[in-house]
């Protein structure tokens, strides 16, 4: 076993990264070169992400379950996730049996995280062994908090209908809690979502279970795009690592809500065929970017911060009104999301594709960013025409689990 | 020389009456005295002044141990119970019976023996082993309990040896704590919680030729209709 610890692993690198940054700011000082101007004000959740691009790395690491937030939200993104949407049995609807299921969660995923099998009743426990840089996640709808008679943290609200966009299959529906599971090993992540499901089964029964993948060799930091099936780059919009505290982590007077998070899921399929039908340089003025480099139709280069204002010379915008990245685009950082999107292909229906994305936004507060987006979505992206939401949910995902106790344990002691 | 079906009678009549009667302490119904034949395996008795456990003899009797401390005076046993989980069925009814599984560790440097204990779920608990008989596994008791080797580990696993709650009190739900404790030859105790879990294993049948097998001398019918029945929820 070769298991290194991400924080260990970047701890290392910090020292490193601090030792050349003394030496190269030296030299850089005699010959007049800037370097890491901003070294010191990165923060720590961030550092970890950084410099772990190889997929070795990430087949060879573990995650720690326990922090002051959960997995699965700021760690490198793997290439393989399941999303499973539970609802609690009516035997388990209550404070009593929510308690348990928190228990038995937190139980089985600080194991897997840790590369143990589960307590006692693993069936394959040397699945277990590796890890892949495993990451699990646990969110929770509006009637988990009925259920468990606690207040429901307050931006928890529904998602209003999108009447262009939302086709909705009950099959993706709203869960009463979801899982998220991650790994660069297809095996450990099956292992896993076994071991959760038999595992709470007396308590909670499956939905629906939500399969996605990226790229191999895709970014891993969360923050960075990738390229979808469709072949263009997703998720540049993206926070900026230094506002994560504002754009992902809840604050909160109530402190069992301090350093959680919201979770908007979407199912969207996407219509490949007429899509693919379309010429390259409409299908670039739909999306705002130049496909293969992802430049900005305003700009030169993939890093040009689009400019919406920017005209042709006959006073028409370069990036249309319409087009996604313009629509999507977050005005403030409060008003952006985190993206830990997938892709998803689930066969053919008829002749067509079922294909799109399984998307996952983080955010502190969705009546700020994920609705409003949503709504503006709704409302005049040109790319609806091949998008179709056919499922939506909405969680709240609780703060990570200090050592030796479970995820909500907090929760449960403070609202009785 | 008690024949083996008096002991299964008198056991069944024992366990019964104390579902029946669950107020009744078991102390009221019989008199411990150490080495005299007793009805229940497993069953531990406080009179106030010592404690008993009814235990197996490999002779095929069962007798009361000898006195131990009660709870108030019996020393805290430097044995340590980790990874402890039972297995948990929400549709038990009283009748039922389930393992407990997880490591007992001794980190003295002399053996210590285990012969029983009890937990607050169950009316009686049992050390078992898992062995072939008849060219089949069956369980049965352990004669003379658990001895956990000097500085070792001990494990008791599906398949192998494990704690047995008998006459349980209450459904054993996956994801709940309950509180055991394990007595040594010597009267001390160790105190633990075990999690429920659910599991498909450990359905093993039980050896006829021990006294506290119940379920052939079971009567038909309600109670029966639960007898190895498996976890798959409601």
């Amino acid at each position: 076993m070769n298991n290194r610890d991400l924080s260990n692993r970047w701890s290392r690198h910090t020292l490193l990264a601090t030792v050349s940054a003394i030496i190269v700011g030296i030299l850089g000082g005699l010959t007049g070169v800037v370097v890491y101007a901003n070294f010191h004000t990165t923060p720590v959740s961030v550092q970890k992400l950084q410099g772990l691009q190889d997929s070795e790395t990430l087949l060879n690491s573990k995650h720690s379950f326990y922090g002051d937030h959960q997995s699965g939200i700021v760690t490198p993104i793997t290439p393989y996730v399941y999303v499973i949407g539970m609802d609690l049995k009516e035997r388990a609807r209550d404070r009593d049996h929510i308690e348990s299921l928190l228990r038995l969660y937190s139980e089985d995923a600080s194991m897997l995280m840790a590369g143990l099998p589960v307590l006692g009743t693993d069936p394959a426990p040397m699945i277990a062994s590796s890890t892949a840089s495993l990451t699990t996640t646990i969110s929770f709808g509006e009637k988990f908090f009925e259920y468990a008679k606690i207040t429901k943290p307050k931006f928890l609200t529904k998602v209003p209908a999108m009447k262009n966009i939302d086709n909705l299959d009950n099959v993706w529906s709203q869960t009463d809690f979801v899982i998220q599971i991650s790994s660069a090993d297809q095996l450990v992540l099956t292992h896993a979502a076994r071991n959760f499901t038999h595992d709470l089964s007396t308590l909670a029964d499956v939905k629906w279970i939500q399969s996605g993948f990226r790229g191999s060799s895709a970014p891993l930091n969360v923050g960075e795009s990738h390229r979808t099936l469709m072949g263009w780059m997703e998720g540049i919009d993206t926070p900026d690592p230094k506002d994560y505290e504002k754009v992902i982590w809840t604050d909160s007077d109530v402190s069992w809500e301090k350093g959680g998070t919201y979770l908007g899921i979407r199912r969207i399929r996407f219509d490949m065929d007429t899509w693919e039908a379309l010429d390259l340089n409409a299908q670039e003025l739909v999306i705002g970017r130049t496909r293969d480099d992802s430049i900005p139709l305003s700009g030169k280069a993939a890093s040009d911060k689009p400019d919406f204002t920017k005209v042709d010379q006959n006073g028409l915008t370069l990036i249309p009104d319409n087009a996604h990245i313009k629509v999507v685009n977050a005005e403030s950082p409060e008003g952006n999301i985190l993206r830990r999107t997938y892709n998803y292909f689930a066969g053919k229906i008829g002749s067509k594709d079922d294909a799109g994305l399984v998307f996952m936004a983080y955010t502190s507060n969705p009546t700020k960013s994920y609705i409003p987006m949503l709504s503006r979505i709704d409302k005049g992206d040109s790319l609806n025409k091949w998008n179709t939401h056919i499922g939506s949910a909405i969680y709240f995902t609780l703060p990570g689990a200090k050592k030796g106790k479970f995820i909500g344990e907090e929760m449960l002691q403070n609202e009785n | 020389m008690i024949s083996k079906n008096k002991i299964k009678a008198t056991v069944i009549v024992g366990l019964l009456t104390s579902l029946l009667f669950p107020t009744i302490s078991t102390a009221a119904m019989m008199a411990p005295k150490a080495n005299t034949t007793c009805t229940m395996t497993g069953a531990v008795v406080d009179t106030g002044k010592n404690t008993f456990i009814c235990l197996p003899n490999a002779n095929e009797t069962i007798t009361w141990s000898k006195a131990l401390p009660t709870a108030k005076k019996a020393k805290t046993s430097k044995l340590e119970v980790s990874m402890s989980w039972v297995k948990a069925d929400p549709e038990l009814n009283m009748m039922k019976m389930t393992g407990s599984f997880g490591v007992i560790s001794n980190p003295t440097s002399s053996p210590i023996r285990v012969i029983g204990g009890f937990t607050s779920i169950a009316t009686m608990l049992g050390t078992h082993e898992m062995a072939m008989k008849d060219g089949a596994m069956v369980m049965r008791e352990k004669i003379g309990g658990f001895v956990i080797p000097a500085n070792s580990n001990f494990s008791l696993k599906p398949g192998g040896n494990h704690i047995m709650f008998m006459g349980l009190t209450k459904d054993v739900e996956a994801g709940k704590l309950y509180k055991v404790t394990l007595i040594t030859s010597t009267g001390d105790r160790v105190t633990f919680k075990t999690l429920g879990r659910v599991f498909n294993g450990a359905n093993e049948s039980y050896d006829p030729g021990t006294g506290d097998s119940l379920k052939p001398a079971m009567p038909a019918g309600g109670m029966s209709n639960s007898m190895g029945s498996t976890n798959t929820g409601n």
